[in-house]
């Protein structure tokens, strides 16, 4: 069964359930009525307002005032806030204050007039709107202290509305003396009739615009700066306007220009002294090719004459004049080598040596070359195997390939005993042919297997009668091989011979 | 007797040469460079030429190419004679003209049997 309830009830459950503090007043300021938010927010009770005036509720200061006003209300009773405009404070029984906002209706009745006061508490709502106030303070304070950049804004139109210390250090200009001014001022002259509206144009339309370029300052001089125009928008979409942040790049301009200039100066610089040097290098070479041909012509007539006086001398000669002109050929033959092999090793690391590549079988030049060193071989009793396949057709240049052969074969010969054995092989793998010289001499250690490719390396030949080698020979054979893509290696047990390997190129036309 | 024209600038190499044939038999006509060479073949109509190729003035690439222009030298067996080992050398003399190549250092025999390949 419904409860039965009076108007009278529900009226007062309404005034008690308001989240804002209700009171009523009649016409001397004697507080009559109370809801419970009042007791609340004030901290006294019901019993304590009830018959007291409303200044009690009022800081101490505010009270004669507050009388006063209260009789002018009288007088022109309406619904309407108080004290509008005012920041409005009340007093707590324990003396505290607190902001609130008011508002009055009067209600007429019998007895005279009475007037409801409803009081909200807003020091939640106060104190959002003085951090707001704070934030904004602090962040205008940042922008205007910003020393470095010029951050201002733009009205719509492109008139100056803000600036800051960035601003005034590097445009020169006041803020007094530019703000309400057109910011087409701070370009040169022959841009401030078209290019101001065109970029306020673009960003209209792109929202932003950055670029550097000369900008001029309040004394005519100009400057390089980096600038970034931005619209600004509300939050609807209208535009409030444009912000403007210019930096000074002037110094960084100029020594980016200056570097600029440097760096072309640098690079002529280089390209006149690499002309120098592709020319010296030319000169070298051609001084070599010279040089050796100056060299060799008086050589080739002493190894000649030598040969000659041997010959017609043969049987006038004792054994120690023959001695003595064995030592002056051997002797000029030596030197010969040496010459073309230093001759060969500048132009081989002067990058000269132009390989002459073509496909070729190596079995015949194979067979030349060791042809060509059987007196030698023949002299020492020593057995030369081959172990080559008619098939295996390298690309190399032929007379590079020769040299290789002729220089590796030359070694084996010169350190292998009497009645050794010398054995030349090829295979094939992976695009290349490897072909290994072998001879069953002294050996090489592991720790030497490297040093005797350098240049002027020696090993003592310990057989008698060697002529000494230029110490060239395997530096050569070295850049030969690589210069032709290919490695060289050496694989030895002392005491029990070594081998040469290195690989070369197979014709890729198989 | 066949004649024998050596051209070289050097006169320690020609007198090599001609040390070196003595005993074959030839009678040895010598220039000291190109237009030497050139007036001599002229003169003598040799049965061989023996040409330095570095010679100066005119080298043995310029006297060649006179002589083979010639109709009396167009089967003279012409030699070249080089020290030098830049390549294409051989090459180089063998498209000139050239019918052999002599490099230095000659070997006594080899010059010896190189000549009589095509004098006997």
């Amino acid at each position: 069964m419904p409860q039965l309830i009076s108007d009278a009830e529900r009226l007062e459950a309404l005034l008690e359930s308001a989240p804002d503090a209700i009171l009523e007043l009649d016409s001397h300021g004697r507080i009559s009525l109370v809801n419970h938010m009042v007791e609340q927010l004030f901290g006294y009770t019901r019993q304590q307002l009830l018959g007291q005036t409303i200044e009690v509720l009022v800081p101490q200061a505010l009270r004669a005032a507050h009388k006063q006003h209260r009789a002018q209300y009288l007088h022109h009773p309406g619904t309407r806030p108080m004290g509008s405009g005012l920041q409005l404070e009340a007093r707590r029984k324990d003396g505290s204050h607190f902001p609130v906002e008011i508002s009055l209706s009067p209600v007429k009745s019998a007895s005279g007039i009475y007037v409801t006061a409803i009081i909200r508490d807003i020091t939640d709502r106060k104190s959002a709107e003085q951090r707001q106030h704070e934030y904004e303070q602090r962040f205008r304070l940042m922008i205007e202290a910003v020393k470095d950049y010029a951050i201002f804004m733009l009205d719509p139109d492109g008139t100056v509305a803000t600036w800051n210390t960035g601003a005034q250090r590097i445009k020169q200009y006041a803020a007094e003396e530019i703000i309400g001014k057109h910011f087409s001022i701070f370009y040169p002259p022959e841009e401030r009739d078209t290019k101001p509206a065109t970029v306020l144009d673009l960003v209209r339309r792109a929202g932003k615009f950055e670029e550097e370029g000369w900008r001029v300052r309040r004394n005519g001089t100009a400057f390089w700066a980096s600038v970034v125009i931005t619209a600004v928008r509300s939050p609807a979409g209208e535009l409030v306007g444009f912000s403007k942040v210019t930096r000074d790049l002037t110094e960084r301009k100029q020594s980016e220009d200056q570097l600029r200039d440097l760096r072309e100066k640098y690079v002529q610089e280089l390209e006149l002294r690499n002309r120098d040097s592709e020319q010296a290098n030319q000169l070298k070479t051609e001084f070599l090719a010279n040089m050796s041909h100056e060299l060799r012509s008086p050589l080739h007539t002493i190894i000649g004459f030598s040969e000659l006086l041997a010959e017609e001398t043969d049987k006038l000669l004792s054994d120690k004049q023959k001695r003595f002109l064995g030592h002056i050929h051997d002797d000029s033959l030596h030197l010969l080598d040496l010459i073309n092999d230093l001759l060969d090793l500048s132009k081989i690391e002067a990058g000269r040596l132009e390989l002459r590549r073509e496909p070729f079988n190596i079995l015949p030049v194979v067979e030349e070359a060791l042809l060509s060193i059987s007196p030698r071989t023949t002299e020492k009793s020593l057995q030369v195997r081959t172990n080559i396949s008619s098939s295996v057709r390298i690309s190399a240049d032929p007379l590079r390939f020769k040299q290789i052969l002729h220089n590796l074969l030359g070694n084996a010969v010169k350190f292998t005993p009497e009645g050794g054995k010398i054995s030349v092989e090829a295979v094939t793998s992976d695009g290349f042919a490897r072909i290994s010289i072998s001879d069953t001499g002294i050996g090489i250690p592991s720790d030497l297997q490297q040093a005797v490719f350098e240049k002027f390396y020696q090993v003592n030949a310990t057989n008698k009668g060697n002529a000494a080698g230029t110490g060239l020979g395997l530096a050569i054979t070295k850049r030969l091989v690589e210069e032709h893509g290919g490695n060289i290696w050496i694989e030895s047990q002392p005491g029990r011979g070594s081998s040469f390997r290195f690989t070369i190129p197979l014709d890729p036309s198989l | 007797m066949k004649k024998i024209l050596l051209a070289d600038d050097k006169p320690a190499s020609r007198e090599l040469i001609r040390a070196i044939l003595a005993q074959s038999g030839y009678s040895i006509f010598e220039a000291g460079d190109g237009s030497e060479a050139l007036r001599t073949a002229r003169e003598i109509l040799p049965d061989l030429i023996i040409l330095d190729l570095h010679m100066p003035h005119l080298d043995g690439f310029q006297v060649i190419a006179q002589l083979r222009a010639d109709q009396k030298f167009t089967a003279t067996p012409i030699l070249a004679l080089t020290a030098s080992a830049m390549r294409g050398d051989r090459e180089r003399a063998m498209a000139a003209g050239f019918t052999g190549y002599i490099a230095k250092p000659i070997g006594l025999n080899a010059l010896r049997k190189e000549i009589g390949r095509y004098l006997n």
